[in-house]
């Protein structure tokens, strides 16, 4: 049976949630509209976050999730590998 | 994060295009000081001049001006050079500014305002003698793109020449995060800039095969120009916080301050360049 998108939405982990939350905040203050941010999206590359943006996404996981890849050395290249950060 | 409005170029030049010619002068740009207590708008048509020479202008050549602004050294280029400029930038309120002044001083038919992206511009490829990126190019985010619209749409033989602000160091992300208010700071007040360094700007034209032939180190000549930005806050108080509010002109002026340290600690500089198209 396929499911709706809104029962797409509700697997999503809060953590994941959160994360797209953020970028979709980082797009909203460039004055652009956001993509839909999946999994396989790379940071840097697909979604052209610069340091400052990168920097202003390290600051808002940490103070969300009380911990954050960047802070720990590590640079997620995906969505996927930052949502995976929080759910090992 | 402590941004109020929307900083992409667009949004930014709308908003603050009319308060900003109190505060950076008529040009919209970065003065070269012969000397530190020089004045602003002689030193902001001196960076011009310098521009010009390096483009090596020809009258009747037709430029292209990227990112124009409001217009200034697009109608000084007409008048002092004979030539024939089309600018571009995204901003609906820049357009209009320029072809108004350009109306008033009479010279539309040799001076035309578009409302287009650097970055994709739309243009013929081969339509212009020269290529003018006039302290823009930190706005675009792919200047990857910017630098093969420049090269795609000069004619064989044309040169394009650009000045920014330039990244002089690598700054580390821990770097980027611990000082991220002062940099929210400036994109809040100057929009969403993204400096690269000289190298990147060269490896993009060598790329795009155009031959550099002329690369200048403004670094230390353009420092008073945060000065005079803070001398015109003080002097035109009333008029920009009638059209910006109070907080806003605090913001530039802690702005000002925010970039003579940049300057200070070697982070950030200025550099002007110039290259051939081969024919």
């Amino acid at each position: 049976m396929r499911r709706t998108v809104d029962q797409f939405v509700e697997t999503k982990s809060t953590g994941h949630q959160a994360i797209v939350r953020m970028i979709e905040d980082l797009f909203a203050y460039r004055g652009e509209a956001p993509p839909e941010i999946s999994l396989a999206l790379r940071l840097t590359e697909d979604l052209d976050l610069d340091s400052l943006e990168l920097a202003e996404l390290s600051a808002m996981l940490e103070e969300d999730f009380g911990r954050d890849p960047y802070s720990a050395g590590i640079v997620p290249d995906t969505v996927g590998e930052l949502v995976s950060f929080f759910e090992s | 994060m402590s941004a109020q409005h929307a900083y992409g170029p667009r949004e930014h030049y709308d908003r603050v295009g009319a308060a900003w010619s109190f505060l950076l002068g008529s040009e919209l740009h970065y003065g070269v000081f012969d000397t530190p207590d020089e004045e602003l708008p002689i030193a902001s048509r001196r960076l011009t001049r310098m521009m010009a020479e390096a483009a090596q202008l020809e009258p009747g050549a037709r430029v292209l001006d990227v990112g124009c602004g409001s217009g200034a050294p697009a109608l000084y280029l007409v008048v002092e050079h004979g030539v024939h400029v089309t600018g571009i930038t995204t901003s609906v309120g820049g357009v209009a500014t320029a072809r108004a002044r350009a109306r008033t001083a009479g010279l539309s038919d040799r001076a035309e305002f578009l409302e287009r992206d650097g970055m994709a511009n739309d243009f013929p490829s081969g339509s212009f003698d020269r290529v003018w990126v006039l302290e823009s190019s930190h706005l675009m985010r792919r200047r990857d793109r910017l630098i093969s619209e420049c090269a795609r749409t000069l004619k064989p033989g044309g040169r394009a020449v650009l000045c920014d602000i330039v990244l002089r160091r690598e700054l580390p992300l821990e770097e980027v995060r611990e000082r991220r208010a002062e940099f929210a700071l400036l994109r809040d007040v100057f929009g969403a800039a993204r400096m690269e360094p000289v190298a990147a700007y060269k490896k993009l034209l060598a790329e795009q095969g155009l031959e550099i032939d002329t690369e200048v180190d403004l670094t230390a000549r353009v420092r008073p120009t945060f000065s005079r930005w803070r001398e015109n806050a003080a002097q035109h108080r009333d008029e920009v916080v009638a059209l910006l509010g109070g907080t806003e002109i605090d913001d530039f002026v802690a702005s000002c301050d925010v970039l003579d340290g940049l300057w200070q600690d070697g982070t950030l500089g200025y550099a002007l360049l110039a290259a051939w198209k081969p024919v």
